[in-house]
């Protein structure tokens, strides 16, 4: 983070330096350790698994559960593995993201460039939807996307995502331009900008990391989501949060202990690969989206 | 004949009056300079000239135009801000040609005028540049190419110059008025310097609490303030201000000082009938008390008093003291040998004094 | 505007942004404010299956209140909701202060401690659930190392289950925790306690009476982020124990799932909602109001 940190010297006992290296290594252990079963075991076969040793390297290494995982497995009656599902989410996550980012970018653009009388009381409803138990919405909206005729479908679910998406984009956004000088604003209007040539040209030119963070938080967000997956999708269009959910759960058969970790994988991996990515406009999405800022 | 003209301006921010009946009238080729005490509503005057705040009420013609509700894209109007204001992501010479652009200049057209502009303000080798590779000089003269290429009707200038070191500023001032003579252009200019205002302006209208105080010329303002606030808002250090009693006589007034000393005066002519006792504010700036005074003249006033400070600033020599309860200034020459703890005479120039009414301010 | 012939232009500037935001705010009040005030209605009216609109009052509410597993969700969300925030804010806050001792190896070890908050719920439950789990997971791995009595069986235990569920979302976000007190600590103003130092505060003391209190805004959001992720918790108990055994992890969440789509009693699953809103309000509105309130002073 390259700011100074509280401790100034390492002035402390050498001895309780050491403590403190083991404490952090212990607690990088735990985080470490059920990412670590996931992934030595997805290698290993059923038997070996049953036998104990979960922590132990593969004995006989084999790819055969990834390959269950994103094709073979048994989702629900279909042995269709998680492939389609994944797909499913991808086409979810995609213009939902896509959406909502842009819609939150205008917002914030206006909520905090083009202010009206009661702005701040539009910006706190907004902000008050992000935090709703969605349970709260979820009777009224299976109707509405029923009458819609988007039931059970993707599109339904990029509408609830991009819906629900606005209050945190816009916040994202409104707090990055506030810092914007508004000068800028006034001499482009000056020039003979209008409301859109100034947020096309100067606005969104200096936008990318707020769009970065953004887009993140949506990702991981839309992607991980389970609720609305699991409550307005059939079985064609489930998100892979929720085929998971059924692979793992089906009480039907032997439980594939090594599948269900290769696909518990597989539904990370695009979080993952994004957190390993930028790690940093991650955290900052996080930081940003929890304390209001 | 008045270019910009400015009626009856009144401007609220909700519950707050920010300008309260502003009239304002330029003469075309005029350089007026706006000056006044943070928060007295100069920003927002050429905010609501330019057009980015509406006017709460009163209006606005620009070349017997009536543009009130027009939008500042429409004004034709260029505006050089105190933070430049630049686009960060544009370079140098998008920045300039982007008001061009808008209005639909073709790239051709839009590359001479840039040019032109940098030439004239040796920016030539910025062009390519971003903003941000610019030091604050640089920047300021590219926000100045900016407006320069737009040749607008009004220039508006908000404090232009307050982000650059002082010799830099004073190197500006002098490039931007002979700028001002060059093109001619009518200029409404913002700053707290003085001696930018003293320096620049055609006429100059000091604001305060949304009113203008006194609009007039450098000399005006300077020596013939129109109210307290304008003799103790301009120069510096400002002017000394005692509360004496006036009276009149055969031969004159006589001001009597709060400790009783007195002296007489015979050039002025005050009626002093709306007074109450005599009671008035006197008013005279450090420069017009004097160490040494020619012999005999009627035209100032000795009074011996004990200097506590000395300031020497080199050309001049700052003597505090005080009088009647009120710590006074002198400016003497820069080669006083003035100690502080001496018992001196101060010549008061008679010629130099102004009364002000206590009640209401206002000069008499 | 009084002058009609120039609403076109400056007018339209005027509204644009306007029109710009109004499509979210009707979509925003229809989807947030609008469904809120449905489901209101609904848990006041004798659903079952399907909505209806027959108006009983509030039998809904004291049905709720009067159920069993009502009740078992709700003192579950009170365990597993103190546990959850406690323990987090108390890891959060150590490791926080452990890794700003000038820590080598800070660069690689943050990371690992918040990479879990980029998973799914459904995939931390997956994990946690195998390794909890006896036959296969923790349990035996201690045996095979010959500890033949460890008994390690908390996740199929009445009882205890409820503690994995702690534990799995305590994996999950206390990096993050620590994440918000380290951004904290690192924002504190180094003359403060360079000054605290030369008053020859002891390391110990410097951060009880010095950085502590500094952070305690720092405490109040992570309360609020924490809080309102208890309340909200479903995916996680669905992938983890699905609630088992028997009722013994139900959440408020997950009660209300099934009441409203499994046992067609949409009327008390509408009305359990209503309960976790205003509970997450009563968090939330007073922290918003502060915080744009705030902003406006500044
Ligand atoms: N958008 C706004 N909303 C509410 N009040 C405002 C707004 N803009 C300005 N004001 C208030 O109007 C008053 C005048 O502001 P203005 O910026 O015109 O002052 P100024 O004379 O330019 O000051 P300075 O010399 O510091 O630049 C100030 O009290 C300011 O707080
Ligand atoms: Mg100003």
């Amino acid at each position: 983070m390259g700011m100074s940190s509280v401790a100034s010297t390492p002035s402390t006992g050498s001895i309780a330096r050491t403590c403190i290296y083991v404490v952090l290594l212990v607690f990088c252990l735990f985080y470490l350790v059920p990412l670590y079963v996931m992934l030595v075991n997805s290698f290993k076969e059923l038997e070996e698994i049953r036998g104990g040793g979960m922590l132990n390297l593969p004995e006989n290494f084999t790819t055969a559960p990834w390959s269950s995982a994103w094709s073979t497995a048994q989702i629900g009656v279909q042995p269709t593995g998680l492939k389609p599902y994944f797909l499913n989410s991808i086409y979810m996550v995609v213009p939902a993201v896509f959406l909502s980012t842009m819609i939150g970018a205008l917002n914030g653009y206006v909520l905090s460039k083009w202010t009206f009388a009661y702005h701040r009381l539009v910006f706190g409803l907004l902000l008050f939807s992000c935090f709703i138990p969605f349970q709260i919405v979820l009777i009224p909206m299976a109707r509405v996307l029923g009458t819609f005729g988007i039931a059970g479908s993707t599109w339904g679910l990029v509408l609830v995502h991009t819906v629900y998406g606005i209050g945190f984009s816009t916040l994202f956004f409104r707090n990055y331009y506030e810092a914007f000088p508004t000068e800028l604003i006034k001499a482009a209007q000056l020039d003979g900008a209008g409301f859109f040539q100034i947020f096309r040209r100067i606005m969104l030119p200096s936008s990318g990391p707020i769009i970065v963070v953004c887009v993140i938080w949506q990702f991981t967000n839309i992607w991980n989501d389970f609720l609305f997956g699991a409550s307005f999708t059939d079985f064609d269009s489930q998100p892979i949060t929720v085929a998971l959910n059924n692979l793992v759960s089906s009480s039907t058969g032997v439980k594939e202990y090594n599948v269900h970790f290769a696909g518990a994988i597989l539904a990370a991996l695009p979080t993952l690969v994004v957190y390993i990515v930028s790690g940093r406009y991650f955290v900052r999405g996080l930081m940003a989206g929890s304390v209001k800022g | 004949m008045s270019f910009l003209k400015i009626s009856n301006v009144s401007k609220s921010f909700a519950t707050t009056q920010v300008l309260n009946n502003i009239d304002l009238d330029i003469a075309e080729g005029e350089f007026i300079v706006l000056v006044g005490p943070s928060g007295c509503g100069k920003s927002t005057l050429l905010n609501t000239i330019a057009g980015l705040e509406n006017v709460t009420d009163g209006q606005i013609e620009i070349a017997g135009k009536d543009v009130t509700h027009t939008v500042p894209a429409d004004r034709d109007i260029a505006m050089v801000f105190q933070s430049y204001a630049l686009y960060p992501n544009m370079t140098v010479e998008k920045n300039i040609t982007f008001a061009l652009e808008m209005r639909g200049l073709s790239a051709d057209a839009q590359r001479k005028a840039c040019a032109e502009v940098a030439e004239t303000l040796q920016i030539s080798h910025l062009l390519k540049r971003k903003p941000g590779q610019l030091s604050g000089g640089q920047r300021q003269r590219v926000a100045m190419g900016r407006a320069l290429v737009r040749n607008p009707q009004v220039f508006l200038f908000d404090e232009p110059l307050s982000n650059l070191d002082a010799k830099l500023r004073v190197d500006m001032r002098t490039e931007i008025k002979q700028l001002h003579a060059k093109l001619g252009t009518t200029i409404v200019y913002v700053t707290h310097d003085q001696i930018e205002a003293m320096t620049l302006a055609n006429r100059i209208a000091v604001m305060n609490g949304g009113i203008i105080q006194q609009l007039g010329t450098p000399d005006d303002i300077y020596n013939h303030p129109a109210n307290l606030f304008v003799a103790s808002f301009m120069g510096s250090p400002s002017m000394n201000i005692l509360d004496v009693t006036l009276s009149s006589n055969k031969s004159g007034l006589t001001v009597t000082l709060p400790h009783g000393e007195s002296f007489g005066l015979n050039s002025q002519k005050i009626d002093l009938k709306s007074l109450k006792d005599g009671k008035v504010k006197m008013g005279i700036r450090p420069e017009s008390i004097l160490e040494k005074a020619p012999a005999n003249s009627k035209n100032f006033a000795a009074i011996e008093q004990k200097v506590d400070v000395v300031e020497p600033s080199g050309s001049d020599t700052f003597v505090i003291f005080e009088l009647g309860g009120e710590t006074f200034n002198a400016r003497f020459a820069g080669d006083s040998t003035v100690k502080s703890g001496d018992k001196i005479k101060f010549h008061f120039d008679l010629r130099r004094i102004h009364f002000f009414n206590p009640e209401t301010g206002d000069r008499i | 505007m009084v002058n009609n012939k120039f609403l076109s232009k400056s007018t339209w500037q005027q509204i644009l942004p306007k029109i710009v935001l109004s499509p979210s705010l009707i979509v925003v009040f229809a989807f947030v404010y609008g469904f809120i005030i449905y489901t209101g209605y609904l848990s006041a009216s004798n659903s079952k299956m399907m909505p209806s609109y027959d108006w009983i009052g509030f039998v809904n509410y004291s049905k709720l209140f009067a159920l069993r597993h009502w009740k078992i969700a709700i003192t579950n969300l009170a365990v597993f909701g103190t546990l959850y925030i406690g323990i987090c804010m108390i890891l959060g806050l150590t490791l926080a202060i452990l890794l700003d001792q000038k820590i080598r190896f800070e660069g690689v070890i943050r990371p690992i401690y918040l990479y879990p908050m980029a998973l799914s719920f459904i995939v931390t439950g997956t994990a946690w659930k195998w390794f909890l789990d006896p036959g296969i997971g923790l349990e035996t791995i201690i045996q095979t190392w010959g500890f033949e009595d460890f008994s390690f069986r908390w996740i199929k235990d009445r009882d205890m289950a409820i503690y994995c569920v702690v534990i799995a979302a305590v994996w999950q976000t206390s990096g993050f925790v620590m994440a918000m007190f380290l951004a904290g600590l690192r924002g504190i103003d180094d003359e403060i306690l360079k000054a605290a130092r030369i008053d020859g505060a002891p390391a110990f003391k410097l951060y009880t009476k010095i950085v502590i209190p500094i952070l305690k805004p720092i405490f109040l959001s992570a309360f609020v982020v924490l809080a309102h992720m208890a309340i909200k918790s479903y995916d996680l108990v669905v992938a983890l124990t699905n609630g088992g055994p028997g009722r013994a992890t139900e959440l408020p969440a997950t009660f209300m799932y099934s009441y409203t789509f499994t046992r067609n009693q949409m009327g008390i699953g509408a009305s359990s909602a209503i309960i976790m809103l205003m509970t997450i309000a009563a968090i939330i509105v007073p922290y918003l109001y502060a915080e744009l309130r705030e902003r406006k002073s500044d």
